[in-house]
């Protein structure tokens, strides 16, 4: 018997055959993730008069695979900004566990005399939190070891303003009244667009037709995008706080166009 | 003869329990000059009193600014201060760079705790031989803090470290149900005040000898805007000594405070600085400007009695206030 740690937990030799050992490869040069195995789909966000929007569905894919369903992929921080992650989603768990540690540290660093009313205003906020990401998004990137994520961080800046921004696997950023990582920057961000194409236009949206907004989004996307699900995330971000919902069901939904579609499934033509 | 066994190392305890290298350390911070810093809910000010080694040489510095939000007072070795400056310099720069914003003063001030800390826990370390006064402005607001090399760290409301500082330390109880409310100048007054108590018999506040730094925090209600860290010598600091020279003499009624020569277009000029203060506060000095001849200077003197501003002399030379109204100066000229 081999007690040898390669040899945990493999099916046996004798039964199923010779195991490709290519998997396990312990000589040669260090070789860090070369592409997203476990992955989630789009984020979208948008910003309105008194903060964001954003939302993500619950799915984690594996390839083509509708492998999870339950997975949260918008995580809050602080209390005051809300992290919605696209792509591989074991990175996603490392960088939620390394933003607690985070915020762990900040809440030790506040003021001790600070009253209740003021908590949490005065550690880091939304833009801090995304200069930081850049920062370490863009660091693994240059080891060669890049954390395979597109990332949206929704809150609110020094001033208390909306603030809406992006950060990917290479660092690099982005930031627009309205903001989709993945299929939803082609699917979504049009929508989006029709509602927030300037600050201004922003400026004068309500937090309820915001959220119709995205609904609508998170509806298009769950049409056409074929690694998507119907039950999502959505947090509204204010100065009151954050308004987390995480397991929304897509309403409203309207399949009558299907039966259009061909070149699928058992059709003859 | 009596030899102390057990201050050659930071690592050995006396059997007292007492740790002599970092007391010696402290012993460092009482040598260098005195340094005073005060909070409010809206400024926090440093303000010290700077020494030459001789009279030839220039002043050593005392307050440094660390970055756009805060800034240190030092009392003991200058060059263990570099040190500390520097790696504060470098944090707070650092946090700049990864947050874009400026790093609590809190987390800055702990960093040089447990720095310190850790030479006093060391074989073949020193502790470093200096006190700081840390004042910095944050999302919180203003602070101040203590730094002593055993890597004591501690928010202070006023404080004074470096020679004779006990006695701006009583000074500051004296006064410290004030500082709170107090406004960007009021606090600057009462830091100086602070600072003159520890000077010796015959020494004065000078623009040479005086340094003073200012940091202002933003309101909520936005009624005061964030100012930033800054040092102010020389010339600058002129005003605020003159203001708290003046108040002991406020009951004598006006006097003359400085008198100077100069030349101009190969003429020596005698200029008078006077302070009168029947007149409206915002033009209480008034500099007269006359030739260097017997009756100017005995004018000076003359002044400093209280005589009246009506000199042939004085008429003679010419009068001029830099803040004045035209009809103050009129009157006054009359």
């Amino acid at each position: 018997m081999d007690h040898r740690p390669q040899a945990w937990g493999r099916p046996r030799d004798d039964i199923y055959g010779a195991y490709d050992h290519s998997y396990l490869n312990h000589s040669g040069p260090k070789t860090a993730t070369q592409s997203p195995v476990v992955t989630g789909t789009s984020v979208v966000a948008i910003k309105f008069n008194e903060g964001v929007v954003i939302a993500a569905d619950n799915l984690a894919s594996y390839g083509s695979l509708a492998r999870f369903t339950d997975v949260k992929r918008l995580r809050t921080f602080l209390g005051t900004s809300v992290v919605g992650f696209g792509g591989d989603v074991s990175d996603m768990q490392f960088l939620d566990r390394h933003l607690n540690e985070l915020a762990i540290d900040e809440a030790y660093d506040q003021e001790p005399t600070s009253d209740s009313a003021d908590a949490g205003k005065e550690g880091l906020n939304a833009a801090n939190l995304h200069k930081y990401l850049q920062k370490l998004m863009y660091k693994r990137r240059n080891d060669f070891d890049p954390l395979w994520n597109q990332i949206l961080i929704a809150g609110l800046d020094s001033d208390s303003k909306p603030f809406l921004a992006s950060v990917d696997l290479r660092g690099t950023t982005f930031t627009s009244p309205s903001l989709a990582t993945g299929f939803g920057a082609m699917l979504a961000q049009p929508i989006m667009r029709l509602h927030a194409a300037t600050e201004e236009d922003a400026a004068k949206l309500t937090r309820d037709q915001a959220v119709e907004v995205i609904k609508e989004c998170m509806k298009v996307l769950y049409y056409r995008d074929a690694r998507s699900l119907d039950r999502y995330s959505i947090a509204v971000v204010t100065k009151d706080g954050i308004d987390l919902k995480e397991d929304e069901q897509l309403e409203k939904q309207s399949w009558a166009f299907a039966e259009r579609i061909k070149g699928y499934g058992t059709q003859t033509v | 003869m009596f030899r102390n066994n057990y201050d050659n190392d930071s690592v050995t305890f006396s059997p007292q329990g007492r740790i002599f290298q970092v007391e010696y350390a402290a012993e460092a911070v009482k040598q260098g000059s005195v340094v005073v810093g005060i909070a409010s809910k809206t400024h926090v000010v440093l303000v010290a009193i700077k020494r030459n080694a001789e009279e030839l040489s220039s002043y050593q510095k005392k307050l440094f600014s660390i970055d756009e939000h805060v800034g240190i007072a030092i009392a003991g070795l200058t060059s263990d201060a570099r040190v500390l400056s520097n790696f504060m310099k470098q944090q707070c720069l650092g946090h700049r760079l990864t947050y874009g914003r400026s790093m609590p003063v809190r987390s800055l001030v702990e960093m040089i705790g447990s720095k310190a800390q850790i030479n006093t826990q060391h074989y073949g370390k020193r502790p470093y031989g200096v006190g700081l006064l840390i004042a910095g402005v944050d999302e919180s607001g203003p602070h101040l803090f203590e730094f002593q090399p055993s890597g004591m760290t501690e928010e202070m409301v006023a404080f004074a470290i470096g020679a004779r500082s006990q006695m701006a330390r009583t000074y500051l109880e004296k006064n410290l149900d004030k500082f709170a409310d107090c406004g960007r100048e009021e606090l600057i007054a009462h830091g100086l005040k602070a600072l003159k108590e520890s000077l010796v018999q015959d020494k004065e506040l000078t623009v040479e000898n005086t340094s003073v730094a200012v940091a202002g925090a933003k309101t909520k209600d936005g009624s005061s805007k964030s100012e930033p860290f800054k040092v102010y010598d020389g010339q600058d600091v002129n005003a605020w000594i003159e203001n708290v020279a003046d108040e002991k003499e406020a009951a004598a009624g006006g006097r003359a405070l400085r008198v100077w020569t100069s030349t101009h277009r190969g003429m020596i000029m005698t200029t008078i600085l006077l302070r009168d203060l029947r007149l409206p506060s915002t033009s209480r000095n008034i500099y007269l400007v006359g030739r260097r001849e017997p009756p100017a200077i005995r004018l000076a003197g003359r002044l400093a009695g209280q005589a009246e501003p009506r000199d042939r002399a004085f008429r003679r030379g010419t009068l001029y206030n830099k803040n004045q109204t035209s009809s103050t100066k009129r009157q006054i000229a009359r």
